[in-house]
């Protein structure tokens, strides 16, 4: 056999389906999946719950944040130590965490120790303690750790960005709660807040691995069925609505680089449009044979990584796009930049493009469902943003459909370039001359609060 | 499953090939290992293997330039290369019925680069700018490499991957086509593929595609055995990119294919993996010096390093923190591990072991990197073998003899 001049078509694909997991209701309301993967011996338990940090009250800002930072550090059963020790010596995973849209809770085992994987997901999701000595360490070490935060450019830009485009009292365009917020909260605010807002009737526990699912379901009654229900969640958040676009430097004196973000509110996730967007996306800015990247940095060498995204959740979206370079270079990057988020509006995606992008996306799906923890994220997103029940089944079918004009419709609808915000971090002295090209510059100092 | 199983070959022009069938799903993971890193570079030259990896995507015979990454995504694939002190690595994550694809794509470019100055000079300037966003412009960056230069004695591991600025602007075209010549050649480089392959069918394409690529004569390695450290060395830094104050300290221990690699394995997990690790609990938890700590064993071809990164809050002492670590390490050398926490660590590799096995990419990349570091894909399979047999006087020994308090380089730096 010679070797070929042209790249191998490769084989036909064999059959793939989305797994079928199996569903089951606990005796206190509490829905579940369970998804048997017999691959390897191991057990991936996650407890998802809509109390997200959009649940908190305007005067208890970061006590979702310190709630799910102590859940692990003391419960009913288990101090803090008994409880390391008690993963270490089974090598269990915990993880408990807040994001703006859920709060989670995911224990990760061998599937010899499903029961005792079972006894740390109840501890820490329905049985924490909060003892006063962690809390007050987990205060002090946010306090240390938004500092840190700050001197980090992408953390920055990202922050300043979306509290630009959502607004501070938007969940979405919050930043993290600073050291008068944090050291104002107190033991019985958190106690209070969990016992609030967390119950079985807004969660879905999701079990994924090796494992029986009949077996799993009386565990999962006798360790989470006396779950009590908790207070009803508040009202949603209303949708973000649109702001005058901004110019914001953030000035960082020291910086060798120049990190840029612009964007503008898009759309959430459930919108018709969001599958649309990622095949588009793709095009414009989603990998390394993207439009900005072949341009931006293989053409003109002006960046290390440059990127597009959609981002969608249950309050609402943004579209995106970043790069960092030299100072020198800010002004070709921003041309450069602008001119591609106008083109993707104004210009139909060539058929090539449009085919390269749904192939990827065709492709990838299955290899994102390959491992437990791709599995989960596909399920729980589901379930939170309250996506169709056929959603995954049906993905590659709907992304094998979009078109052209679909893809323009998108990106008309994310893309919007003349109501961009534009924020960089960098020198600002350098910087600003550039920036006054697309409006009025806000000069701000790196330690310095969005307002 | 919980170990895995392969299949080795090795063609007559010394490429040696790997398979880890797996039909569990339908995707392939590629690993292709070529044996040059950055300490193969020569002095003047640094940064010019991670340079060269930038070149791979430029095109070859049959890819023109940026075309690879567009074949791979065009099938839902990914793929990326890094380079590390030891070596370097291309892979990709493809569909199963694409594997050939892959197969093509590493040959071609192991046969021939097609590179032009223009492509050079472009990723130069990538590359620069890269160093930009990961040195120059992260807090303790800069400390980083200062911190590396006076824990080697030696260049070969003491300069940075990524390289110094002078010598990323003197490097030449020229150099790229010698390199590729003296380091990509067959039999420097180990090609695994992990997942939903036939064998027999794939080692024929392997064969047919890889066999008649001409060997080469690798250049000599580069000497990096250290003389052991005596005394002790403290540098201070001030950062004006930095929040907070951040403590390293590195202590020299030896690497891949030591008798004591195990015991370093089992000292880093008790140190610091998991949420009941010494230092974990220790500094951060109990006595609250540092806000965070990460680190371990660096393990090398050559002489490695025992690594505390800690990041600490503005008003808290570095001096303490540095002696916390040490008498961390202290009590390793004066007092056995207690069994019960020998049985804890023993319980998390174990796990962790099996986690690393889920993905058919990770199970590629742990073959190339076993058998290129130990010279035995199966290594990883002996692995927690090993480490059951580590002692708790071993874990003394170790200790006394690597991670004492008068040979180590610590670096202080506090925000400017």
């Amino acid at each position: 056999m010679s070797f070929p001049t042209s790249p191998p078509s490769g084989r036909p694909p064999g059959p793939w389906r989305f797994p079928r997991s199996h569903a089951f209701t606990l005796s206190n309301g509490l829905p579940m999946l369970v998804l048997p993967w017999h691959r390897l011996p191991v057990v991936q338990l996650q407890l998802v719950h809509r109390a997200g940090r959009w649940v908190e009250r305007p005067e208890e800002r970061g006590v979702g944040r310190l709630m799910a930072l102590t859940a692990r550090h003391g419960t009913q059963r288990f101090d803090s130590a008994a409880l390391a020790n008690f993963q270490d010596a089974r090598g269990i995973g915990l993880s408990s965490s807040i994001s703006p849209d859920e709060r989670g809770v995911g224990v990760k085992a061998l599937s010899e120790h499903l029961d005792e994987a079972f006894d740390v997901l109840a501890e820490v999701a329905l049985h924490p303690s909060f003892p006063q000595d962690h809390l007050d360490r987990q205060i002090q070490q946010s306090v240390e750790s938004r500092r840190h935060q700050k001197g980090d450019p992408d953390a920055l830009a990202g922050e300043w960005f979306t509290s630009a485009i959502y607004g501070r009292d938007h969940v979405y365009g919050r930043a993290r709660p600073e050291e008068e917020d944090l050291r104002a909260r107190t033991r019985d605010e958190v106690l209070a807040f969990h016992a609030r807002h967390y119950g079985p009737d807004q969660a879905l526990l999701l079990v994924l691995g090796d494992v029986d699912p009949q077996r799993v379901a009386d565990l999962a009654e006798r360790r989470l069925g006396a779950w009590r229900s908790a207070q009803a969640l508040p009202g949603l958040p209303e949708a973000p609505e649109d702001r005058p676009a901004r110019v914001i430097l953030v000035d960082r004196p020291a910086s060798e680089q120049a990190t840029i973000l612009v964007g503008n509110l898009a759309i959430e996730r459930r919108d018709p449009l969001y599958d649309t967007s990622r095949v588009m996306n793709r095009v414009l800015g989603g990998g390394a044979s993207s439009r900005l990247f072949l341009d931006l940095r293989e053409q003109r060498s002006l960046t290390y990584g440059v990127s597009s995204s959609v981002d969608g959740g249950l309050f609402g979206g943004d579209f995106s796009a970043g790069l960092a370079c030299s100072g020198d270079k800010v002004a070709e990057a921003l041309r450069g930049l602008f001119e591609h988020l106008q083109r993707v509006r104004d210009e139909e995606l060539s058929e090539a493009e449009l085919d390269a992008s749904r192939r990827y996306l065709i492709g990838a799906f299955p290899q994102g469902t390959s491992s437990l923890g791709g599995l989960g994220s596909l399920l729980s997103s589901r379930w939170i943003n309250r996506l169709p029940e056929d959603v995954w089944e049906t993905f590659m079918a709907r992304i094998a459909a979009v078109d052209g004009g679909a893809a323009m419709a998108a990106a008309r609808a994310c893309v919007r370039p003349s109501a961009s915000t534009l924020v960089v971090v960098g020198r600002g002295d350098e910087l600003e001359p550039v920036l006054a090209a697309y409006g009025v510059v806000e000069r701000v100092a790196a330690g310095s609060l969005p307002a | 499953m919980t170990s895995l199983d392969f299949e080795e070959h090795v063609l007559d022009n010394g490429l040696r090939v790997v398979l880890a069938p797996d039909d569990a799903v339908p995707i392939v993971g590629l690993a292709l290992y070529y044996d040059v890193g950055s300490r193969d570079e020569e002095p003047g030259r640094s940064g010019f293997a991670h340079l060269f990896e930038h070149m791979m995507f430029q095109g070859s015979d049959h890819v023109g330039k940026a075309e690879h990454f567009g074949l791979i995504q065009g099938v839902g694939g990914s793929t990326n290369a890094t380079t590390s002190e030891d070596r370097t690595n291309y892979y990709c994550s493809l569909p199963a019925n694409q594997l050939e694809l892959g197969l093509w794509l590493e040959a071609d470019r192991m046969r021939s680069l097609q590179v032009t100055p223009e492509n050079f000079e472009n990723q130069r300037q990538t590359v620069m700018e890269e160093r930009r966003q990961r040195v120059d412009d992260a807090p303790y960056g800069t400390a980083m490499v200062k911190l590396g230069e006076v824990s080697f004695d030696k260049w070969a591991y003491g300069h940075p991957v990524i390289g110094y600025w002078e010598d990323l602007e003197a490097c030449t075209y020229d150099e790229v086509l010698a390199f590729h010549e003296a380091f990509y050649r067959p039999n420097n480089a180990t090609l695994v593929l992990a997942g939903d392959l036939d064998p027999r069918a794939t080692i024929e394409t392997v064969r047919a595609w890889y066999g008649d690529i001409e060997p080469g004569v690798r250049p000599a390695y580069k000497d990096v055995a250290e003389p052991r450290r005596t005394g002790a060395r403290s540098l201070r830094e001030t950062d004006a990119l930095a929040r907070l104050p951040a403590l390293f300290v590195n202590h020299q221990c030896p690497g891949y294919g030591h008798p004591d690699f195990f015991a370093f394995e089992v000292i880093e997990t008790a140190l610091m993996r998991g949420p009941s690790s010494r230092a974990h609990r220790g500094l951060v938890v109990e006595k609250q010096l540092a806000v965070q700590v990460s680190g371990g064993y660096d393990a090398r071809r050559g002489p490695g390093l025992f690594r505390l990164a800690a990041v600490t809050g503005a008003d808290r002492s570095l001096e303490e923190l540095r002696l916390a670590w040490q008498a961390e390490l202290d009590r390793l050398a004066s007092e056995p591990m207690p069994q019960e926490e020998l049985d804890k660590v023993l319980g998390r590799l174990r796990s962790s072991t099996v986690y690393g096995l889920e993905g058919v990419l990770s199970r590629a990349l742990q073959l190339g990197r076993a058998d290129l570091f130990c010279g035995d894909p199966g290594w990883e399979n002996r692995y927690l073998e090993a480490i059951a047999e580590v002692r708790p006087q071993d874990l003394q020994r170790v200790a006394a003899e690597w991670l004492g308090p008068d040979s180590w380089v610590s670096m202080e730096v506090r925000p400017a």
